[in-house]
């Protein structure tokens, strides 16, 4: 069985071990629970008759003082880089994670999520993502996400599963 | 064989949970309930891939030859194992590359040790959480400030936008009010005017009638010709002071109030003895002020228009306007009473404020204007109060 090692980052409180445990488990909470360390999550996809092993990398969100633990993101396969769409100052970071992503020894797919959606008028969010894209001009592929309602984040696991095995556009 | 006995000794006493990895990652020893320290509670057995039951190692083969290679000293991997049980995964150097020297490490094994640190961790996450919230607070009290700043200049603009379309709107009005006051002018010169020229056409008709039946001498026409001349020396003289006492002055100067105001009267009295409004001017001659002598003359006028619309709107038989000038604690007061009935109790505190009127075609601007120039471009003070059967307005300067 193949193993795809996926890292989730960005500021803290953005919502990554929400988005995870609404794609391995379909469940979610509303109460706020800091990640220390690492979590890693397993879950088993079926790609063409083949079996992949997705191992997800719950990262401790970085704060102003306090980055993230590069070591953590060593032989990752691909890279989610989260925002709290309500929170402006978690769309500026994310230009900053995305260039950690990028020093790496090899180049990984990496996907922007734009996570809290629900909380503002879908209009008001693609006006978000748009300018995020306009001023992030690194960023490939951007998913406006919501881990309470569910909506974008198998939509977005997906296609990093795909631009991982080399599928992606 | 001894220092397998030594770390038996040391490891099997459950201190530390542990797994003994060879140079191509395979279990090759593992102490008892080390699975508890595995996602999922993998199985663990010897020749078994490490990374199967641990993927936190996955990724980091290079650290982990290197370690193998003595490049490397050991390192902590913390991880969440099952929340709320946290883990540090401390990675040794193990058993020692016997062909090689003291100087040269290699090492044919890697011990992975295993610490449940959840007590300390969960200090350590309480903090972080703590300072989280904390800063999650603070943002949102950032943002609410962003945007009540933003509201505030929002209003500011409303509020200027607002003062700018009033001033325009004042400036229109008192264009308005002046060109009524203007018009009003021209009728107080027309009805100057009538007279002198009716006195020069029946001058001129005398002199044309003498002149054909041959009884024009000398002396009758110099007579004539100089009763001309003073009638149009007195037009004149109308013009001359309807053109004084629209050019305001921008310097403050010291003036006559007396001169000033009798200037004035003179301007309008045939109007207000047309209307047959009585208008009466006593006091102390030798006052003297510093000021706008025009802008003054134009609060005496519009005071004395709202007496006469007074009068008019409810004419009798003795209506009177007594303008009175005299000193009380080094400063002047003018006060110009009428018996015109007086301003209704419920209108009196607001008569100065703008665009109040009664009128029907009132601008409301007049006694506001008045107020301002006294106060504000003189720092005088301009009062009003009912007395019997009429009001007062007192000047102090």
């Amino acid at each position: 069985m193949i193993s795809k090692k996926v890292v989730l980052i960005g500021d803290f409180s953005t919502g990554k071990t929400s988005l995870i445990r609404r794609f391995v488990d379909n469940q979610f909470s509303d109460a706020y629970l800091s990640t220390i360390g690492v979590k890693i999550s397993r879950k088993n996809i079926l790609w063409e008759e083949n079996e992949i092993q997705g191992l997800i990398w719950d990262i401790e969100g970085g704060t102003p003082m306090k980055a993230i633990n590069r070591s953590y993101l060593l032989g990752a396969h691909g890279c989610i880089v989260v925002a709290d769409i309500t929170r402006p100052q978690t769309l500026e970071s994310l230009q900053d994670y995305i260039e950690v992503m990028q020093q790496g020894p090899s180049q990984i797919p990496i996907v922007v999520a734009l996570n809290k959606c629900d909380l503002i008028e879908p209009s008001h969010a693609d006006e978000i993502a748009a300018g995020v894209k306009v001023k992030q001009n690194k960023i490939e592929e951007l998913y406006l996400t919501s881990a309470k309602e569910g909506s974008g984040v198998e939509a977005m696991f997906e296609l990093l599963g795909r631009m991982m095995i080399g599928e992606g556009e | 064989m001894y220092l397998q006995e030594v770390f038996n000794a040391i490891f099997k006493n459950h201190l530390y949970e542990y797994f003994v990895i060879n140079r191509h990652f395979k279990i090759i020893e593992y102490s008892d309930e080390v699975s508890k320290y595995c996602e999922e509670g993998g199985n663990s057995s010897d020749e078994t891939d490490i990374f199967m039951l641990l993927p936190e190692l996955f990724g980091i083969e290079r650290e982990l030859q290197e370690v193998f290679d003595g490049l490397k000293d050991s390192f902590v991997i913390p991880y969440i194992l099952k929340d709320p049980n946290y883990v540090n995964m401390r990675i040794h150097p193990g058993r020692q590359e016997r062909s090689f020297s003291r100087d040269e490490k290699q090492f044919e094994t890697l011990i992975i040790l295993f610490e449940n640190v959840t007590e300390t961790a969960t200090v350590q996450q309480s903090l972080i959480q703590e300072r989280n919230e904390r800063t999650l607070l603070l943002e949102e009290l950032a943002d609410k400030n962003r945007q009540l700043k933003r509201f505030n200049e929002q209003m500011q603009e409303v509020v200027d936008e607002q003062i700018k379309l009033n001033l325009e709107k004042q400036k229109t009005v008192e264009l308005q009010s002046r060109h009524a006051q203007i018009g009003e002018m021209i009728g107080m010169i027309t009805h100057q005017w009538k007279q002198p020229l009716n006195a020069i056409n029946a001058i001129s008709t005398l002199l044309k009638l003498k002149h054909q039946t041959g009884k024009l001498d000398a002396e009758l026409f110099n007579i004539n010709i100089e009763n001309i001349f003073t009638q149009t020396e007195h037009m004149n003289q109308t013009v001359n002071d309807f053109q004084r006492f629209f050019n305001p002055r921008k310097e403050k100067v010291s003036f006559n109030l007396l001169e000033n105001i009798s200037t004035i009267l003179t301007l309008v009295e045939i109007d207000y003895k047309l209307n047959d409004i009585t208008l009466e001017l006593d006091g102390d001659e030798s006052i003297v002020v510093y000021g706008y002598p025009n802008e003054y003359n134009q609060v005496i006028l519009s005071i004395l228009k709202n007496a006469k619309d007074a009068f008019l709107a409810a004419p009798h038989d003795y209506m009177q306007i007594t303008i009175s000038l005299r000193r009380h604690n080094d400063r002047s007061v003018v006060t110009i009473k009428d018996n015109a009935g007086g301003i209704p109790d419920h209108i009196i505190d607001t008569i100065f404020d703008l665009y109040m009127t009664t009128k029907d075609e009132g601008s409301g601007l007049g006694l506001n204007i008045a107020k301002s120039v006294i106060e504000s471009n003189m720092d005088g003070r301009l009062d009003v109060r009912n007395i019997q059967n009429g009001a007062e307005f007192s000047i102090y300067l």
